[in-house]
C-alpha cells in the first residue's frame, strides 16, 4: 500500500522542518519526501495543508464501559479523528474502573484497526478508591501507559508515597488529579469573586496546589514519575518550576479550556464552564499560557468528558464537571493563540505531539524518511462555527458551542493509510 | 434547538431573578407605588393564581406572596418540596408550564439552585425568584428598602452595615445590590471565615471591623445566622459568634438614637441578636414583615400590568 501527499507544508518542529514537498508512504514508512514524487495507490491532495506529526491526546474520558450514552470507544475515537488526533489515551474512570488486567486488554482489543489508536491509563488503586494499590505491574503488562485515580485526587498521602514508589519497580507513570477532596469540598467553581457574586460554592486555588506541593515532596522523599493532569492555577506553576530546576522527574499537562476561559465564563455559559479543576482567574490563564509558550509545560491534553445534556441541565450546583475538547482542541487553540500571536505554531504542535509521546513513553511520530507514518492534515484557512450538529462525539456539552474556528482537520494517516474527516 | 444553548435572558417586567434586572427607576418607581398600598390604596385586581413553587421551606416568603396574591385578586396555587412531582424528577420548567395550565399567570420561586430561573426559558408567565441559593433574594430587599423609606429616611447617602454570613446570603447579595443602586454606601462585616478576603471587593464595597461599622452606620443589617454553618467548621460555637458579631443589648445601646435596625427573619434570638433588639423602637423586624406584603404585591401588579 502506498500513500502520496501533495503539496502540503510539511511541519515537524522536533526536527525544525517546515517546507513544502510531496510525501510518499509506503507500507505505513514514510518512504520519500520530495519534489515531484510518484503516486501511490491513494493520493492525497494537500497543497497548502498543513501536515504535523500525529496528535497525542493523554487525557480523554471515554466512558467505556459504563456510561456509553455519553460515549464509548467508537464515537471517542471518531470525534478524536475529527480533531486530527492519531493516539488517543483513555482515563479508567469507567464502570467499573479499569483496575483489572483483562478489562484492560478487553477495551484495546475493542479498539484494534481503528484509524486512531487507543492507549488506555490503568487505575492507581483498586476501585480508584483511593486506598489499596491496583495491580499495577500486571495491568502495565497489559497494556497500560500509566496510572491515575483521575476525577477525583489521592487523598491519602501515604497511599501516593506508596504508587511512586511501587510504580518505580516498572518505571511506571503516576498521573496525579490534583485535588484536596477535603478543601474543594462541595465547590462547584473556582473560589473567589466571581464565585462570590454567583453565590456558588467555590474551590480554593490552594485544593490543587497544596496537593502539588506534597507530591512533589513525595517525589523527592522516595523518587519515581509523576505527571500532573490539567494544571490550574498559578501557584501549581511555580511548584513545579522549582521541582524540575530540582531534578524531580515531574511534567504536566494544561486543557484547552483552562488556557481559554476564565471564572467569568461561569456566569454566561453555566454548566458548560462547570469543571474540575474549576477555570480559574485571568491571571491563572495568562500563567499557563506563559508556562506553555516557555515549555515549562510541554503537553496539552483535551480532559475531553462527554455528560449528556440532560445532566448538564441539572444547574450548576448538581450537574456533572467536564467538557467536551478532542475536536476543537487543535482548531481552539490556533484561533485564539496562534493567530493572535500568543504562542508559535511549533509549541502548539509541539505540546500536542512530541511532548505527550515523550512523557507518556509513546512511539515518537516524526516527519522524515523511514519514519514510522503517523501524520495529521489540517486546512488551517477554513473557517467553522462548533454547534451540535458539527460533532462526532455522543455528547455535545461543549464550552465552546456557538464559536467560529479557524483550521479543521481534514484527515489523519496512521497504519499506513489515509483516513479523511468526513465534513 | 439544543437544549444546553441557554435563552436570551429577558431583562425587564417579565421575570425578576436579581436587583439588577430592574434599573433604578424602575425600583423607583416600585418603591412608590409599594408606599402607595401599603398606606391603603387599592391594588389593580387580575385573572387567574399566583403559584407559589418552594422547594426549600419558607414561612414568611411564602405567606407574603399569599397575602400579595389576594391583595390583586388573584387565588394562588402551591407547589412544595414535600409529595410533589418535583421529588420525582420534573424539571422546573415541566411544574412551571403544569401551573400554567392550572391557570397560573405568575409564579414566585424558591430554590437552592443558584441561577436556576435563568436557565428556565419562557414559559408564559411572570416569575419572581422568592431565594435561590446564596445568590439573590429581591422581594426581601425591595420590602427592607420600603421600610427604611417609611421610616423616613433617605437610602441616597445612607451607610448600610451588614453583619454576619456573607458568604452563604441572598439576602445581604441583593441588599449590597439594591441599596447601592439608590445610591447608599454598604461595607460588610463578619467573622473572616463567613467574609473571606476578597468578598467585599467583589460586591464593591469594604469590609470593616465589626465595631467600626457600628459607629459609621445609619442602618444596621443583622442576617440571621444558620446553624448548621457551625456544624460546618465556620465557627467554633454560637456563644463566641454572640460576643464577636452579635447585636446584643450592650452594643444596642451604644448605638446612635438614629440608627436603624434590620434583619430578614427569622431571628435566633441570643445569637445574631437579643431580645431587647426586637423589642427596641429603632428596629424594624416587623415593619419589613408588612413592606413586604406590599412590595411584593407592588411588583406582581406591575409584572402583570405589563403583559
Amino acid at each position: 500500500m502506498r500513500v502520496d501527499v501533495r503539496g502540503a507544508r510539511l511541519f515537524d518542529p522536533a526536527s525544525g522542518l517546515d517546507r513544502t514537498a510531496d510525501l510518499l508512504i509506503e507500507d505505513g514508512v514514510i518512504s520519500a519526501i520530495g519534489a515531484g514524487l510518484p503516486h501511490g495507490d491513494e493520493t492525497v491532495a494537500a497543497d497548502g495543508r498543513l501536515v504535523t506529526p500525529g496528535l497525542c491526546d493523554v487525557h480523554a474520558h471515554l466512558r467505556e464501559p459504563g456510561h456509553t450514552a455519553e460515549e464509548d470507544i467508537d464515537s471517542g475515537l471518531a470525534a478524536a479523528l475529527a480533531g486530527g488526533f492519531t493516539d488517543v489515551c483513555a482515563m479508567p474512570d469507567t464502570m467499573p474502573p479499569v483496575d483489572d488486567p483483562w478489562l484492560l486488554r478487553q477495551l484495546l482489543a475493542r479498539a484494534a484497526g481503528k484509524p486512531v489508536r487507543l492507549h488506555q491509563i490503568a487505575a492507581l488503586t483498586r476501585g480508584q478508591a483511593g486506598q489499596e494499590l491496583a495491580e499495577m505491574a500486571g495491568l502495565q503488562e497489559a497494556g497500560a501507559i500509566a496510572f491515575s485515580d483521575d476525577g477525583h485526587g489521592v487523598g491519602r498521602s501515604d497511599v501516593m508515597r506508596l504508587a511512586l514508589q511501587y510504580a518505580q519497580a516498572f518505571d511506571g507513570l503516576i498521573v496525579s488529579h490534583a485535588e484536596d477532596p477535603v478543601l474543594s469540598g462541595p465547590g462547584v467553581m473556582h473560589e473567589g469573586k466571581v464565585s462570590y457574586r454567583l453565590g456558588l460554592p467555590g474551590q480554593p486555588r490552594s485544593a490543587e496546589s497544596s496537593i502539588v506541593a506534597r507530591d512533589l515532596e513525595l517525589l523527592r522523599d522516595v523518587g519515581g514519575r509523576l505527571h500532573v493532569a490539567h494544571v490550574s492555577a498559578r501557584e501549581t506553576l511555580a511548584l513545579l518550576a522549582k521541582g524540575q530546576s530540582d531534578g524531580l522527574a515531574v511534567s504536566a499537562e494544561v486543557t484547552p479550556h483552562h488556557l481559554l476561559l476564565t471564572d467569568e465564563d461561569v456566569a454566561e455559559l453555566g454548566t458548560l464552564a462547570k469543571l474540575n479543576p474549576p477555570l480559574r482567574t485571568r491571571e491563572d490563564r495568562d500563567a499557563l499560557r506563559a508556562a506553555l509558550a516557555s515549555g515549562l509545560v510541554d503537553c496539552i491534553a483535551t480532559d475531553h468528558a462527554p455528560h449528556t445534556a440532560a445532566a448538564k441541565r441539572e444547574g450548576m450546583l448538581h450537574a456533572p464537571f467536564g467538557v467536551i475538547g478532542l475536536e476543537t482542541a487543535f482548531a481552539s487553540l490556533y484561533t485564539e493563540l496562534v493567530t493572535t500571536g500568543l504562542l508559535t505554531l511549533g509549541r502548539l504542535v509541539t505540546a500536542m505531539t512530541a511532548g505527550p509521546r515523550r512523557i507518556f513513553g509513546l512511539a515518537p511520530a516524526a516527519i522524515h524518511e523511514g519514519a514510522l507514518a503517523c501524520l495529521s492534515v489540517f486546512d488551517l484557512e477554513t473557517s467553522w462555527t462548533v454547534g451540535p450538529g458539527t460533532l462526532r462525539s455522543r455528547s455535545s456539552n461543549s464550552a465552546l458551542l456557538g464559536r467560529t474556528l479557524r483550521g479543521r482537520a481534514i484527515g489523519i494517516i496512521t497504519e499506513g493509510r489515509w483516513h479523511p474527516v468526513d465534513l | 434547538m439544543h437544549g444546553l444553548v441557554r435563552a436570551p435572558r429577558r431583562i425587564g417586567p417579565g421575570r425578576l431573578v436579581k436587583m439588577r434586572d430592574l434599573g433604578c427607576d424602575e425600583l423607583g418607581s416600585l418603591l412608590t407605588r409599594g408606599r402607595e398600598i401599603h398606606l391603603g390604596q387599592p391594588a389593580h385586581a387580575f385573572q387567574g393564581a399566583l403559584a407559589t413553587v418552594f422547594y426549600e421551606n419558607s414561612t414568611r416568603t411564602r405567606n407574603s406572596f399569599q397575602q400579595a396574591a389576594s391583595r390583586l385578586g388573584m387565588t394562588t396555587l402551591q407547589v412544595g418540596r414535600e409529595g410533589s412531582s418535583i421529588q420525582k424528577g420534573e424539571t422546573l420548567e415541566d411544574t412551571l408550564l403544569t401551573l400554567r395550565a392550572l391557570g397560573a399567570v405568575a409564579a414566585a420561586v424558591r430554590t437552592p439552585e443558584p441561577g436556576a430561573l435563568d436557565e428556565v426559558p419562557d414559559v408564559g408567565m411572570a416569575l419572581v425568584n422568592a431565594g435561590d441559593g446564596w445568590r439573590q433574594h429581591p422581594t426581601q430587599t425591595l420590602a427592607d428598602l420600603l421600610a427604611v423609606t417609611l421610616a423616613g429616611r433617605r437610602i441616597e447617602g445612607a451607610r448600610l452595615l451588614i453583619v454576619g454570613d456573607i458568604l452563604h446570603s441572598r439576602v445581604a447579595r441583593s441588599a449590597v445590590d439594591g441599596f447601592g443602586m439608590l445610591g447608599a454606601e454598604v461595607a460588610l462585616a463578619g467573622p473572616p471565615t463567613l467574609v473571606p478576603r476578597g468578598l467585599a471587593e467583589s460586591f464593591g464595597v469594604e469590609a470593616v471591623p465589626f465595631a467600626e461599622g457600628l459607629a459609621w452606620a445609619d442602618i444596621v443589617m443583622v442576617l440571621r445566622l444558620q446553624k448548621e454553618r457551625m456544624e460546618r467548621g465556620y465557627l467554633p460555637s454560637l456563644r463566641e459568634y454572640r460576643q464577636r458579631w452579635g447585636l446584643t443589648a450592650e452594643r444596642l445601646r451604644q448605638l446612635r438614637d438614629d440608627v436603624l435596625v434590620l434583619h430578614p427573619g427569622p431571628q435566633n434570638r441570643g445569637v445574631e441578636l437579643d431580645d431587647e433588639v426586637i423589642r427596641d423602637r429603632r428596629s424594624l423586624i416587623h415593619a419589613q414583615i408588612a413592606c413586604g406584603v406590599s412590595m411584593r404585591t407592588a411588583l406582581l401588579e406591575a409584572m402583570l400590568d405589563a403583559r
